[in-house]
């Protein structure tokens, strides 16, 4: 009898322990909730070139451009493949000078002119400190790191081509208020910096924005399409659309082309289309991943567990019969 | 035909004497077995639940990371399941039957193929824990350095095992040949190591140790294999961290491929031949 009492207290608190230590680990994800749910996951996702139809790119989108110009690597190939390997993510809160820098410049700047107008920028009082007392927006948001293998038609080489990041804003009224800002302090700027400079920081349209974002990864948080449709028409976008979890933008090269974005379920872009006036697509970008090739060799080892345990205990019965 | 009937009346007592120490050591087996499942998830999986902590940039520095402890679990292993292959024979004085029912010799070696084959399950399960969480992660195919590294693995299992073999042909009792064998290869290889490099730096390789012979588990692994293979760190300047200072720190990173190989293959030899003529002097 005490036997049994014993192993029961020592039952319950395994259990006890077992019930804090899950709800650690689940504690961590739900501190981190807000309206819109990230749906990262760690993991490899593969992206083909599935067409390419080079003769109607040359007449729809532009003549001098490639996919190339778009996606690094050979992403102008039939059949090129990238790869994309998540590491991990973190919450963060910018500031206008990080999304200045972060966003912004990078997109229309080098390196080393990014240098450069920061350091005659800093010169000119308009520092961190200054820039972010003056324009007071904080923006939520979950930074991640990932490894990625350009688009290419040979095999992978073992190291990643470059490390990119991947940001997803935890609201997405957000990207109105970084535009306000950033094309308030860019007149500013050109006013009164950079008034007889070579340099000077572009206006940007809602709509210019929204493609830049689109790709260079856009990464959106759960539910989908309303994250996107709130995107939309915050920013105010006049060429763009939702349609579900799929972006719709519509872009004028040599005659007006659509490319349509799909996210899918981790939020991510998982397949790339172009296509011209009359509804052909003339370019492809598809994606996949092993998972559940995982999970489906998972299930048979452990129903195969299960099987052979069952068959051992059975035997032995039988034995000891 | 009856030369075939002779070698197979030859083989079966080791056979029996395979499965019958496999049957008497399932209590190590599924301990150790349970051990590196657990320590595979927690390094391959649980870890990766937690979203600030970095996965591997590529596949094979995923394995690497996994394996930082496989050679802990072939040291207790090894230590665990050969210690008491010869010495318990004597422990328990069936090493001094005049006229046993079976050779000896074949007695210890099927005791030390079924102590094998399990520290070899083990591995085994715990390389393809960490193949399967890197498919998970990285997609097919699985990088072929995972195999050259069990295969050193492996390799490294039957040098450790041959060690303890060795030990346990002149200790008197098991439990001692375990602390013994623990100690020396846990503490006393690596304490070795230190000293070595401390007093030699690059002029001496350090490639009598079995824990740096160990590291090519790993570092067969690093594309590119690492050359130069001993690093020298210099501290106590003004450098960032303190580096670029007077007094020095070296360390050998791992053996070559070749050299490793060969050593590893030289070492079971001899630690086998030296265990088989301390049994025969013993039983004189």
């Amino acid at each position: 009898m005490r036997i049994i009492k014993s192993k029961t207290r020592t039952s319950i608190l395994s259990l006890t322990i077992l019930s804090l230590f899950l709800i650690g680990i689940l504690s961590t994800s739900i501190v981190a909730s807000s309206t819109y749910q990230h749906t990262l996951a760690k993991g490899t996702d593969d992206f083909v070139v599935n067409l390419y139809n080079s003769a109607d790119w040359k007449t729809t989108v532009d003549s001098t451009l490639t996919p190339s110009d778009w996606f690094e690597g050979e992403a102008n190939i039939t059949n090129a493949k990238s790869k994309t390997t998540l590491k991990g993510w973190t919450v963060n809160t910018w500031d206008t000078y990080d999304v200045l820098t972060s966003i912004f410049m990078p997109e229309y700047f080098s390196f080393g002119e990014i240098l450069t107008l920061l350091n005659i920028m800093k010169l000119q009082e308009y520092n961190e400190t200054t820039i972010n007392a003056n324009y007071t927006n904080k923006y939520n948001l979950w930074y991640g790191l990932r490894a990625v293998w350009n688009y290419t038609s040979n095999d992978y080489e073992e190291n990643p081509s470059y490390s990119d990041r991947i940001i997803i804003f935890q609201n997405p009224l957000d990207f109105k208020s970084m535009l306000n800002d950033y094309n308030n302090l860019a007149e500013d700027l050109n006013n009164n910096i950079f008034k007889f400079s070579p340099y000077s920081f572009p206006n940007i349209s809602a709509d210019d924005f929204l493609w830049h974002l689109a790709l260079k990864g856009l990464a959106i948080a759960e539910p989908h399409s309303n994250y996107l449709e709130s995107l939309i028409a915050e920013l105010g976008c006049e060429n763009a659309s939702v349609s579900g979890s799929t972006l719709i933008i519509e872009r004028y090269g040599l005659t007006n082309y659509t490319v349509e974005i799909f996210y899918g379920d981790k939020g991510i872009m998982a397949s790339f289309t172009v296509k011209d006036i009359s509804n052909t697509i003339i370019y492809q970008i598809t994606s996949s991943n092993s998972e559940w090739l995982f999970y489906l060799i998972l299930v048979i080892v452990s129903a195969s567990f299960v099987v052979l345990i069952v068959y051992v205990v059975i035997r032995n019965k039988k034995h000891k019969r | 035909m009856s030369n075939e009937n002779e070698s197979l009346i030859g083989i079966t007592p080791i056979y029996h004497t395979i499965v019958f120490e496999m049957k008497t050591q399932t209590k190590k087996l599924y301990f150790f077995t349970v051990v590196a499942i657990l320590i595979a998830i927690l390094l391959g999986y649980i870890l990766q639940l937690f979203p600030g902590y970095l996965l591997s940039d590529t596949q094979a520095e995923f394995f690497s990371g996994g394996l930082s402890f496989i050679s802990f679990i072939t040291l207790f292993a090894a230590c665990l399941f050969f210690s008491g292959i010869i010495c318990s024979e004597f422990d328990k004085k069936t090493g001094f039957i005049v006229f046993p029912k079976i050779n000896k010799y074949k007695l210890i070696l099927g005791k030390y193929l079924g102590n094998l084959i399990l520290v070899i399950f083990i591995v085994t399960v715990y390389y393809l824990i960490l193949g399967f969480l890197g498919f998970l992660y990285y997609g097919g195919p699985i990088n072929i350095r995972i195999f050259y590294s069990y295969g050193f693995a492996i390799l490294y299992v039957i040098a450790l095992s041959s060690f303890v073999t060795l030990f346990s042909s002149f200790m008197k009792n098991v439990n001692i040949t375990i602390i013994i064998t623990l100690i020396i290869l846990l503490m006393g290889f690596n304490i070795a190591d230190q000293i070595v490099t401390l007093v030699f730096a690059d002029t001496f390789e350090p490639l009598y140790s079995l824990a740096y012979l160990g590291k090519l588990i790993t570092s067969v692994l690093e594309n590119p294999f690492p050359d130069p293979r001993y690093v020298e760190f210099s501290f106590g300047g003004m450098g960032p961290g303190g580096f670029g200072g007077h007094f020095t720190f070296g360390s050998w990173a791992t053996p070559s491929i070749f050299m490793g190989t060969t050593l590893l293959l030289v070492y079971i030899v001899a630690f086998f031949v030296l265990a088989a003529l301390l049994f025969k002097r013993r039983q004189l």
